[in-house]
């Protein structure tokens, strides 16, 4: 095109419509330039240069004819800049000062339509639309929504939805995308925390969930007020989701926690000093150990924490206070599934950027997922390949979601069940030779058996068509990509799902391409670096004596043992049997994440010492002897993993509130004064210490990571921190049994079968998303969504009042009819601002997560008359 | 208003057309062609058939005056508003339909027996004046000719 040229070398035509990631429509007609040779006036945006072409970009008819045009786009525009909320944004406006047109003189035809919205996100206000389209473009060609369209002609004609409903009511899932890219005021972000525009931007990476999308924050005064997409980025472009854009006010909320509190004996929390708080940590947690000894301190980490300060974890717990019992949160969302992918592959991640490769795809595999809500970005991908790159899409979830419409097979199986289904498909691809034989034979542990193996298997088991359909969707060479989320990672078989995956992928010959959708923003960074109780930093695998000795030089501690230590909910189950005397939360609101709240809540105010640190005061009762404020991500320096494995790193561009400092710090000083100071000053100190200690990350530098996109994590060796040989790697199948055990019967006196459902207002715990005033409107009641035949069975409609009740617990929630749900289910928010999973849900038997898709509950209607 | 669609019939009706983007337009016609006007949720149907988003249908739908959103009459009248039409009494034929229907411009009566409407110009000057009940044109209208012609409306 004309203007590409024009832009190329340097020439600058106006623009209005025209945005690079979208295609041009020539709406605007604001970059009108001349053809030499016939003196036609062309729009260059869309006019495709010929040979021989002579343009005039700024002769006296051009320039003449771009005023006519911005003249007239003006003159029903309203033109009262100065209370606008766009302010200096507003292209509209800049275009105007640079061509020196204000008050055009003409009679406007005014179209005063203002539209109020219910939504808490965006306002539209059609009166100051200059009908561009791009929100049109952007809706449809880049997100891949399509809510909104040309309505109605002439005059009229406004960018609407299908049945001119509010965006609410449409199928909306406010991304926001629109809003960033309008070139005035007709779409802007509701009840912003400020009404200026930022005055500063600097680049960052969301802290919402794993995807780890890159972004700009606006800034007034070093506090964030905003944030906004930027194109480039290979991990979201331009793209952020509802949190990104409209969430990023909690972390300027008044209600962080900007003062050190301590508890003396049973009274209440008081404001102290860092000094008196840092010594009072000191001081109780020296009398524990001298007491009983350095076993009975636990430290549980959060999947928020930076790189830097989860590695300071683990070399506090092992190195230096000497207890083995550390572990990361993450244990709850995505342990089953770490400990499957490290087993097969001795990492957790693809070795190659996977985000950008679903476009690509020729079929999508998504297992126990829901992206749409978990990873709101990567789920736009997968609508992008579906509907543009005409991938196939199967889909293994009971739950109807919003990406179900898109899926060319449905399997409805519950998630306890999908084993032997991914067994009979392995068994289909090798029947059926679609599998990659050669890839399997040389790279796969005991490849010809793997395949023999599944060539016998689950023989005279009938096979379902829509198998055979999968199989040859997936085998034969195509592109396929396997995706899987935390349905998976919470369930009773996760372990064994996760492996199959795996299997299924090397059979495809694609071990690249499993991606497991990590929810927290750094818990492939927490996993990657040992925080597990049997672990040292750089390991997917309980350590040896070789990692040992690695790690009692580097680390100048010759007593670190080998130990096996508690993990998470092994922990808390200690503390309740008093066996745990001390217990430090790094980043962790325990209510928002532990099971069965009551009895955690009990578990918790047995131990001498509890020590929280945390950005906002704790869900339900706080049982911290001492509480300490901490910094949000955007407020000290650290490095990120994302669920593909990008290492990505947040330079300070906030100051924190009040006193909060920054975890890292408090880990650091926390050392210093147990007498074992690490000498690390800085952020770029202990990450330059992860690069020699774990060789994943070796070849990282703090200047890469801090670039757009980062830089992938490498191979761990394997899958040992310290093991730098490059020998050549075998993957290692699971080998599916020959059977497999049903899953059992509901009792029943609970015959409801629980599915937790991650939140798209509220990911991860929902600790930071309830925060922000807008998300905050979402889930402020508890509510359960169930078929509508089931709701009528026991006496409940839309609204009534139900209560749950699980062998633990009991919790009251509102009925949403739904008919994608399956019959006898419940979908229930997996956080949120009530909680009411937690309170339902029992502590697991032996090893976490408990198998969450075994939690069957009763259900009465509460209706009062 | 109100009324159920029969999504039946609509799939039937789908069926005789590739789902090709430059089908939309004939599909529209098709479906207002039985069903007398495009039912709101035709709309989702026709756009998961096209494999288009229901805004596009939309978008198409609101365009081009010749499809519409609401049940119509049995039997539709336009009047010709143009200009040849209003040298040789337009205003008459309009007022006298208009007293006949007792409709305003663009409304439908009760019983579903008419609609009426007013259009710009029917192309057929030299009939002039003119109205088109449903496909039939009638030139040279009066008064009397016209009440006629309604009274024998089914």
């Amino acid at each position: 095109m004309i203007l590409d040229l024009a832009r190329q070398v340097g020439v600058e035509i106006p623009t209005l419509c025209y945005h690079p990631l979208l295609e041009s429509s020539g709406a605007c007609r604001l970059c009108l330039v001349e053809e030499g040779k016939t003196g036609r006036l062309l729009t260059s945006c869309v006019t495709p240069i010929a040979d021989g072409m002579e343009v005039l970009t700024h002769s006296a008819n051009a320039v003449s004819a771009r005023r006519g045009v911005l003249e007239l786009i003006l003159s029903d525009h309203p033109s009262a800049c100065v209370v606008c909320n766009k302010g200096n944004e507003c292209t509209l406006r800049s275009l105007a000062k640079e061509h020196g047109v204000c008050d055009p003189d003409m009679e406007p035809v005014r179209r005063w339509r203002y539209m109020a919205e219910l939504n808490p996100f965006i306002v539209r206000d059609l009166t100051k639309c200059v009908l561009c389209g791009r929100c049109i473009r952007v809706c449809r060609d880049f997100e891949a929504v399509g809510v909104v369209e040309y309505i109605d002609r002439g005059y009229s004609s406004s960018p609407g939805t299908a049945h001119r409903s509010s965006l609410d009511e449409s199928d909306c899932n406010f991304c926001g995308s629109c809003v960033a890219i309008c070139p005035t005021d007709a779409l802007a972000e509701k009840d912003r925390p400020s009404f200026s525009s930022g005055k500063d931007r600097t680049p960052g990476i969301c802290s919402y969930c794993g995807t780890g999308c890159h972004l700009e924050y606006e800034l007034i005064d070093r506090a964030v007020v905003g944030a906004r997409g930027v194109p480039g980025s290979p991990v979201n472009s331009l793209s952020l989701c509802v949190r990104g854009h409209y969430g990023q006010d909690a972390l300027s909320t008044a209600e962080r926690l900007s003062e050190p509190l301590i508890r003396e004996g049973t009274g209440d929390l008081r404001e102290a000093s860092w000094e008196e708080a840092l010594g009072g940590v000191t001081r109780r947690l020296g009398q524990v150990i001298e007491q009983f000894g350095p076993d009975s301190v636990g430290i549980i980490v959060g999947a928020q924490c930076s790189n830097e300060e989860v590695y300071l974890a683990v070399r506090l717990a092992r190195g230096l206070l000497g207890t083995p019992h550390i572990d990361t949160i993450a244990r709850f969302t995505s342990g089953t599934v770490a400990d499957g992918l490290a087993a097969s592959l001795s990492r957790i991640r693809p070795l190659e950027p996977f985000l950008e490769r679903i476009q690509e795809a020729e079929t999508i595999m998504l297992m126990g997922a829901r992206p749409d809500y978990t990873h709101p970005v990567v789920a736009r991908n997968i609508r992008r390949a579906v509907s543009q790159g005409g991938a196939a899409l199967v889909q293994l979830d009971p739950v109807t979601t919003t990406l179900s419409p898109l899926a060319r097979i449905r399997w409805r199986e519950r998630i306890d069940e999908l084993p032997l289904g991914l067994a009979q498909l392995m068994t289909e691809i090798v029947t059926g030779k679609l599998h990659d034989e050669s890839f399997v034979l040389n790279n796969v542990v005991n490849g010809e058996e793997f395949i023999s193996d599944l060539r016998g298997q689950l023989r005279g088991v009938p096979v379902r068509s829509e198998i055979k359909q999968v199989a040859r969707l997936i085998g034969g060479g195509r592109k396929s990509l396997f995706l899987f989320g935390s349905r998976v990672a919470r369930a009773t078989q996760g372990y064994v799902l996760s492996r199959l995956l795996v299997d299924l992928a090397l059979l495809c010959g694609q071990p690249d391409n499993v991606l497991f959708l990590f929810e927290g923003c750094n818990e492939v960074g927490a996993w990657e670096l040992g925080c597990a109780p049997d672990r040292l930093p750089g390991s997917l695998v309980s350590m040896d004596r070789e990692a040992l000795e690695f790690f009692r030089t580097a680390w100048g501690r010759p007593d670190i043992a080998l130990k096996r230590g508690l993990d998470a909910m092994g922990m808390i189950r200690a503390a309740e049997k008093g066996e745990l005397k001390a217990l430090l939360f790094f980043g962790v609101d325990p209510l928002a994440v532990f099971p069965d709240t009551e009895r955690t809540q009990k578990a918790l105010s047995m131990p001498e010492l509890v020590v929280r640190t945390g950005m906002f005061s704790a869900i339900g009762e706080e049982t911290a002897h001492i509480v300490l404020p901490i910094a949000a991500m955007t407020e000290a320096d650290g490095t990120y993993v994302s669920t593909e494995g990008r290492v990505q790193r947040v330079s300070k561009l906030a100051d924190p509130p009040g006193n909060a400092r920054p975890t890292a710090r408090f880990i650091l000083d926390l050392a210093g004064m147990l007498g074992f100071p690490l000498g690390f000053v800085t952020a770029r100190d202990i990450f330059e210490e992860i690069t020699r200690t774990c060789s994943a990350w070796s070849g990282l530098t703090w200047e890469a990571v801090g670039k757009m996109g980062g830089m992938l994590l490498g191979n761990s060796g394997n899958g040992r921190g310290y093991a730098k040989s490059g020998s050549v790697r075998k993957w290692v199948p699971y080998s599916p049994p020959d059977s497999f055990v049903a899953p059992p019967q509901p009792p029943p006196d609970r015959p409801w079968k629980v599915y937790p459902e991650a939140q798209t207002a509220h990911p991860g715990d929902g600790v930071v998303s309830g925060r922000s005033s807008r998300l905050a409107r979402f889930g402020k009641t508890a509510s359960v969504r169930m078929h509508p035949s089931d709701a009528q069975r026991i006496g409940a409609k839309n609204g009534t009042w139900v209560l749950l009740r699980s062998e633990v617990g009991e919790a009251k929630a509102r009925v949403i009819e739904d008919l994608e749900v399956p019959l006898s289910g419940l979908v229930i928010p997996a956080a949120g601002p009530r909680y009411i999973f937690q309170r339902l849900l029992p502590w697991p038997e032996e090893y976490c997560p408990p198998g969450w898709d075994r939690i069957y509950v009763s259900v009465a209607s509460e209706e009062e008359e | 208003m109100g009324q159920e669609l029969d999504l039946e019939l609509l799939g039937e009706i789908l069926k005789q057309f590739q789902p090709v983007r430059e089908n939309l337009i004939p599909v529209l016609q098709a479906v207002q062609e039985q069903f007398g006007y495009l039912h709101p949720d035709a709309v989702g149907p026709v756009a998961k058939f096209m494999k288009i988003f229901p805004s596009e249908v939309a978008g198409v739908i609101s365009f081009y005056s010749q499809f519409t959103t609401t049940p119509r009459g049995k039997n539709v009248i336009r009047v010709c508003r143009g200009t040849a039409c209003h040298v040789r009494g337009g205003r008459t034929v309009y007022q006298t339909v208009r007293k006949f229907t007792q409709l305003e411009d663009g409304a439908t009566s009760e019983d579903m027996r008419f609609t009426f409407e007013t259009v710009a110009c029917l192309g057929a000057c030299a009939l002039s004046p003119v109205m088109v009940i449903n496909k039939a044109y009638y030139g040279k209208l009066n008064a009397g000719r016209i009440e006629a012609v309604l009274k024998n409306l089914p």
